[in-house]
């Protein structure tokens, strides 16, 4: 009786939350993969490489999510990434071969063919010393893509250009910056063990993920425990009655740029120590699947609706069915035709889905009626 | 009449290009001759219908993105039919702006229908329809096409020979800009649909209350965009005479650059066509002095993206400042 009334009794309610339609959704994903192609998409290798691809785009994703829940949208991100990437392993090569490096060959990218000989790295540094020199690098990324977003926020702010222009300027800007520095040339050739960050793993655990976990967690805490996150997400819902409500949107908004501009400095350390290699155009792919993502993730357009468990399964979801595609054999282009209607349609059903809601809600009022 | 046109942004844009060529001719001189200022006239006319197809869309405040895979996709695949069946410019122009005007009804449709952020719409389409051509054709380069092609670009309405025995003149291509121009000038000053544009750019709410159709004036802001890519498409091919799959996608932020510079705001409702080909003429003789001036093809996008920064921001800034005396709002 009381388990008859346990699954068919009226008492129990299922409650709808965003969160658990996620979850569902990812374990579909996996379950309808793992059917399909249950030796390739299973193996141990596919999984690691899984491991290693979620941490740079998933970084990528939450910078793209704050801005985005402050009302704007950040274009910059990927060009921020290439700067600051570009400019950090000049730091970090020039700090490890003090003595051998030619700046100026560097830059004309025979830096690889230098290296292919042992000459330069047979004089990597050890110990202590070596590990001074990845903080000063982790530092030098960090801080330029800071400023880059502190650039962002100031021309959302303070000059009050919209958003997708004042990002869109930023990304032509700062890729072109990074093509006067380079050229063009791949920068590649980093010392062993400043790869580690981005190819290490702890345990069975790549550091990569260890990484994204705690930033994941972070800007979580950051978004629904601070004064600040708090902020932004009055912003987003709306400004005017923020700025009655006493906040410094002007504040905020610059705090909000800067965010997403730092998150996009811990992404470039993880993609440049992972590929081993940097250079002006890296992760342009990864726009518009952040942007995808984050609305897949249940991020409003308007900002001030989402959080990042969403966005997190949404990044877990996405490449779940990348690999997918990737063991199907897709073509990249046709990956892109893929996101983009995902992107479409996502958007499509997050209008219409509260639309039939309140349908059913008035039919049904006017049944009991 | 006089006092707002000494205010406009036109005038100023105008003797901002003025005074830029006079310095650069200072330090070359061969800048400002007539052969290069037809040159940069014909080579900015497939910017220039691009641009005029942007603005309209930002007069009605939104933005598309999308415009660079419609183009390069109705030229790809009007290129190819007519590799197969004779034919001559006339259906190209026509077979390119169906092309066009379809994808763009596309655009329109996700973007009346279902409310969703112009941005998101196109940026989706955008890579749907380039991603759909790419990954269709085995093949998305053509290096020879028909010949009427770039006939049509050697064509001059008048022109005349100088002392080295250089053609210079006024280009069909020109020509073809101009009257685009003239048409969607017209459309906007003097119809009801163009009228509904300004309107709906101003406030979406108060243009429907007021009675406009604002299903038949999205259809033709994205339908015009997508027909204006397509004729924009055949010209590219004329002038450089192949196809290729990624060439005009890296026009975008360019042309989206030439129409903030011309004074159209991201809000709507503001800006015209005049200012839109300043923009236009803007960024060719930006991109061109950089040449004579013999500086490296790479800080191209360093200043195309301060120009973008810097016009935005002006524009932005000196609204924030007209608004500080009127309201304590802020948002």
């Amino acid at each position: 009786m009381n388990l008859k009334n346990l699954i068919f009794g009226k008492r129990i309610t299922i409650r709808y939350s965003k969160t658990m339609t996620f979850v569902i959704a990812f374990i579909i994903v996996f379950i309808v993969l793992s059917i399909l192609q249950p030796t390739k998409f299973l193996s141990n290798t596919n999984l690691q490489q899984m491991a290693f691809q979620i941490p740079e785009f998933g970084i990528l994703a939450l910078a793209m999510m704050v801005a985005m829940l402050s009302g704007g949208i950040d274009l910059s991100i990927i060009s921020i990434t290439n700067i600051s990437g570009i400019i950090s392993a000049i730091v970090l090569l020039s700090l490890t071969y003090p003595e051998t490096l030619d700046l100026s060959m560097l830059l004309k990218g025979i830096m690889a063919e230098e290296a292919a000989t042992g000459s330069l790295l047979l004089q990597a540094p050890t110990g202590i010393k070596m590990f001074m020199i990845i903080l000063v690098t982790i530092a030098v990324a960090i801080g330029v893509a800071g400023v880059c977003g502190l650039l962002n926020g100031l021309l959302v702010s303070i000059i009050r250009i919209p958003p997708i222009l004042a990002t869109l300027g930023t990304m032509k800007l700062l890729e072109g910056i990074s093509l006067v520095i380079t050229k063009g040339s791949p920068i590649t050739n980093f010392p062993k063990s400043f790869l580690f960050i981005g190819s290490g793993t702890i345990a069975v655990i790549p550091v990569p993920m260890i990484i994204f976990i705690l930033c994941a967690f972070a800007v979580s805490v950051f978004l629904k425990r601070t004064r600040l996150g708090f902020s932004i997400y009055a912003v987003g819902e709306n400004p005017i009655a923020a700025r009655f409500s006493g906040l410094k949107n002007r504040g905020v908004l610059i705090k909000t740029y800067l965010c997403s501009g730092l998150l996009a400095g811990v992404a470039t350390i993880l993609l440049i120590s992972r590929v081993d290699s940097v250079k002006v155009g890296y992760g342009t792919a990864y726009l518009l699947q952040a942007v995808l993502v984050v609305i897949l993730g249940g991020v409003s357009y308007l900002g001030g609706i989402g959080n990042v468990s969403g966005v997190v399964l949404g990044i877990f979801i996405l490449r779940a069915i990348s690999s997918g595609f990737n063991i199907i054999g897709f073509s990249n282009h046709f990956r892109n035709v893929i996101w983009g209607s995902m992107l479409v349609l996502v958007t499509i059903v997050n209008y219409i889905v509260p639309r039939i809601a309140d349908l059913l809600k008035i039919r049904a009022r006017s049944l009991n009626v | 009449m006089g006092r707002k046109f000494l205010r406009s942004h036109e005038l100023y844009l105008f003797l901002l290009i003025v005074v830029y060529s006079i310095i650069v001719n200072s330090i070359s001189k061969s800048f400002l001759t007539a052969e290069n200022m037809f040159d940069i006239l014909k080579s900015s006319s497939i910017m220039g219908v691009m641009a005029i197809g942007v603005f309209i869309v930002m007069l009605s405040g939104g933005i598309d993105i999308s415009f660079p895979a419609i183009a390069t996709v109705s030229m790809y695949v009007t290129v190819r039919l007519l590799e197969r069946f004779n034919g001559n410019l006339l259906i190209a122009f026509v077979m390119a702006s169906t092309f066009g005007i379809m994808f763009g009804c596309v655009n329109a449709f996700l973007v009346y229908y279902f409310n969703i952020p112009t941005l998101i719409v196109t940026l989706g389409t955008s890579s749907i329809f380039h991603g759909a051509m790419l990954s269709i054709a085995k093949i998305p380069h053509i290096y020879t096409v028909p010949g009427y092609f770039f006939e049509f670009s050697k064509k001059y309405i008048f022109s005349w020979v100088n002392k080295e025995g250089i053609t210079i003149g006024f280009s069909t291509m020109t020509c073809t800009m101009l009257i685009i121009a003239v048409v969607s000038w017209l459309i906007l000053r003097y119809t009801m649909l163009g009228r509904g544009i300004y309107a709906i750019g101003g406030n979406l709410e108060a243009a429907k209350r007021a009675g406009f159709n604002i299903m038949r004036i999205q259809f033709f802001i994205y339908s015009w965009i997508g027909f204006l890519s397509g004729i924009a498409s055949i010209l590219y091919v004329s002038l450089v005479r192949h196809v290729h799959p990624f060439n005009l996608m890296g026009m975008l932020l360019d042309v989206i650059a030439a129409v903030v510079l011309g004074g159209a705001s991201l809000a709507g409702g503001s800006g015209t066509i005049l200012g839109t080909f300043l923009g236009v003429g803007m960024i060719y003789f930006i991109k061109n002095s950089l040449i004579f001036m013999k500086i490296p093809s790479y800080w191209d996008p360093v200043v195309i993206g301060l120009v973008i920064i810097v016009s935005t921001g002006i524009n932005a800034y000196s609204k924030t400042l007209g608004r500080r005396g009127v309201t304590i709002i802020e948002s």
